[in-house]
């Protein structure tokens, strides 16, 4: 296992990558976690795999804004109260700054239309990240876990998810629990 | 003043409540914002979700951000994030720390493992909807070249993200209608 705690990260390291993901995180919410896993994972190796599981796992089992909630766990992670401010600040202002800016003058110099086009333009190729991020963490899953296991466990999320329907934190919070429950442990007490 | 709370304590309670994140807070925050509370007139809400919409960063706190700023000014911006993102994220610190400070705890581990299969059919059911929604207003051939394109660039040439979003952006600037 490795430890988790702070090597320190220069502010402005992490400034400049919650600024990344706030300019690049078209589509909202899920959509944005290739781009988060690209950078912090992938990129700068922040963190392992298992450290960027607790954040995506916390922040879904949780109500609120997601990608708010991931970058300010990272920063957290990395300077402590500091940095989770300073993420906050980066990624709750930028798009809402960018959004003022345009509806009070911008949009003199640039039409809906344009803006519209862009957006449109943007999905497949968040799309495309998306399957990428699925594709490696597919692979990832199947080492970890094993093709029984792996494709068992697929087999009832795309029950809970697709056929269900239940929202995302019911079915976040109810695996957590029912693992919690049923692996064994030395320890009893956890939180119910 | 007494709009300025309702404006406060619609953003909060969206903010505490909504789950998943991004167009699971349009709904909510219309209901509050337009009809619970008339803090902005509903053609001038959806021409925030419009612009929102197509612009990077969590559309949450955009649209948050917007309404507040153009009804209160600074100060709606700023409270309006504060309220809004605060709750979420302070609860997200909190659970974080919970699980940090247990992780060597094999049932923790346990979950870590287990949980991946879900991440993953959550992440497929977004994109799902993605192209669903995208192939409804787009020529399919142009939706094919992006995709197609950025998959290339991002799994067989290896460049970041950002190049896939730059080269959609010129593509649709040049190409679409």
């Amino acid at each position: 296992m490795k430890q988790n705690n702070q090597e320190q990260v220069p502010l402005l390291q992490l400034v400049v990558s919650a600024l990344k993901i706030a300019l690049l995180s078209f589509g909202g919410g899920v959509s944005a976690l290739p781009v988060i896993y690209d950078e912090y994972v992938a990129r700068r190796k922040w963190f392992d795999d298992e450290t960027f599981q607790y954040f995506v796992t916390a922040s879904n089992a949780l109500p609120g804004p997601i990608i708010s909630q991931l970058l300010v766990m990272i920063g957290y992670n990395k300077r402590g109260r500091i940095g989770a401010g300073v993420s906050f600040l980066v990624i709750g202002f930028t798009g809402p700054i960018l959004l003022i800016l345009l509806l009070t003058f911008l949009y003199k110099f640039v039409p809906l239309a344009i803006v519209e086009r862009i957006s449109q333009a943007v999905i497949p190729a968040v799309l495309a990240l998306l399957a990428s991020f699925l594709w490696q963490q597919y692979h990832k899953a199947q080492k970890m876990l094993g093709w029984q296991r792996n494709w068992g466990l697929l087999g009832v999320a795309f029950f809970a998810f697709f056929i269900l329907e239940w929202n995302i934190a019911i079915i976040f919070i109810s695996v957590i629990l029912v693992i919690l429950v049923i692996t064994p442990n030395q320890k009893r007490g956890e939180s119910s | 003043m007494m709009l300025f709370i309702q404006f406060l304590f619609g953003a909060l309670m969206t903010g505490l409540t909504a789950f998943g994140g991004g167009v699971a807070f349009v709904p909510m925050l219309e209901a509050f914002f337009t009809q619970i509370f008339a803090i902005i007139p509903a053609d001038q809400f959806f021409e925030i979700v419009g612009y929102a919409s197509a612009l990077p960063g969590p559309l949450g706190a955009k649209i948050v951000g917007a309404v507040g700023y153009e009804t209160f000014g600074l100060p709606g911006l700023i409270f309006g994030e504060l309220f809004f993102d605060g709750p979420g994220i302070i609860l997200a610190l909190l659970l974080y720390r919970l699980l940090m400070k247990n992780r060597q705890q094999p049932k923790l581990q346990a979950v870590t493992q287990f949980i991946q299969p879900f991440i993953i059919v959550m992440v497929a059911k977004v994109a799902v909807s993605l192209t669903t929604t995208t192939i409804a207003t787009m020529e399919i051939w142009h939706f094919f070249i992006i995709f197609g394109g950025s998959l290339f660039l991002i799994m067989k040439k290896k460049y970041p993200p950002i190049v896939a979003i730059i080269f959609a952006i010129c593509y649709g600037l040049v190409f679409l209608p």
